[in-house]
């Protein structure tokens, strides 16, 4: 403080800068702080929210569906930068988020949890007076869910912190149907289930092949507390639940035969890279001696997957009617 | 470019950054309103 004052204070010599006390975390570009947002995380969040949008039975006036949707797309960012917050000192160990905004000194811990937490309000009360008090609630619960449940009491204590945790990024299709319908019903709870069995074998594939940095930060990710074997079978297992479940909406009546086609070859094709996964030449230990090439594989998959199913019900809606 | 003159440049881009946002958000407003009221009658 000190310093701040005889800087500004200054005589006739030019004085060096020196930023003032509060202004110290001012390090931040701007993308640091869309980077606060995770904005891959957000684009999925989106596309998922705008097919429940799209499915609904309502219709809802463009300029509240795009609020609708922003508001989704920022309680989602919210939530992602309340855990940059959180997480913070094991995004420090870990190589793969080392270089984001907090832990490379960039923003102040207390800005960011200040940032998420004013815009993840600022969303819900958005929601809840533009659109519907329902969807502003289904918004809150997910952004608690994804901070409290998953965040702060799952994702350091169990290895199953991503089966239950996964609901958090299930939440958006739900979202948009009660966006436009004000009600929930049974077609928005089944693409719930969709990305909730889908979310495992994703983050597992991927954590097969980073695991050690999961190691190093202590979270018990399925691979560091059961090892890559029983990693394999648990992909194996959720990717055989989640292959018929992708022909749900048809079987339900909401989704027509071009849909059951896609939504088969996709199940068919995931299956057939988790059990590449499960088949993978491993060591004694169940450690890869491909490079986890299979897994790597599936992954890049399971984001396909995704996307094609949920374009593949948005075009039966939008072709069929 | 000197620590002050990166300094004021970060700051100038946030506050810019800051402005259009809330532009934004005010023009988003609007046609909330419009929108609702269009709803209504």
């Amino acid at each position: 403080m000190s310093d701040w004052i005889s800087a500004t204070k200054g005589g006739s010599a030019p004085l060096p800068f020196v930023p003032a006390p509060d202004t110290a975390a001012d390090l931040s570009e701007v993308g640091d702080w869309i980077a606060l947002l995770k904005p891959r995380v957000m684009t999925l969040v989106v596309f998922t929210g705008a097919i429940g949008l799209l499915l609904a039975p309502a219709r809802l006036h463009p300029v509240l569906a795009l609020t609708a949707i922003l508001c989704i797309a920022v309680g989602a960012g919210a939530a992602g930068a309340i855990n940059m917050w959180y997480d913070r000192d094991i995004d420090l160990v870990m190589r793969r988020t080392a270089g984001r905004p907090i832990p490379a000194g960039r923003i102040a811990p207390e800005a960011a949890l200040g940032f998420g937490a004013t815009l993840a309000v600022a969303s819900v009360i958005v929601m809840g007076l533009a659109i519907n008090w329902v969807a502003g609630a289904i918004l809150a619960l997910s952004i608690g869910f994804y901070v409290f449940v998953y965040t702060m009491w799952l994702k350091r204590r169990t290895p199953q912190n991503i089966v239950i945790g996964g609901a958090a990024g299930a939440f958006p299709p739900v979202l948009g149907w009660a966006a436009a319908t004000g009600h929930v019903g049974l077609e928005p709870l089944v693409l719930f289930a969709i990305v909730f069995f889908w979310t495992p074998p994703h983050f597992w594939s991927l954590s097969l092949w980073a695991h050690g940095d999961y190691q190093r930060a202590g979270v018990p990710m399925l691979p560091v507390v059961a090892g890559a074997r029983e990693t394999r079978r648990q992909i194996l297992l959720y990717t055989v639940l989640l292959a018929p479940l992708g022909l749900a909406p048809w079987a339900l009546g909401f989704a027509g035969p071009g849909y059951a086609v896609v939504a088969a070859a996709l199940g068919a094709g995931f299956l057939w890279h988790a059990v590449a996964v499960w088949r993978d030449r491993q060591d004694e230990s169940g450690r890869s001696l491909t490079g986890d090439a299979p897994a790597k594989r599936a992954f890049r998959f399971s984001l396909i997957y995704l996307a094609v199913l949920f374009a593949a019900l948005a075009a039966d809606r939008l072709l069929l009617g | 470019m000197t620590e002050q003159a990166e300094f004021l440049r970060r700051r100038r881009r946030r506050n810019i950054a800051i402005m259009a946002v809330l532009l934004g958000l005010v023009v988003l407003f609007y046609f909330i309103a419009m929108a609702r009221m269009s709803q209504r009658a």
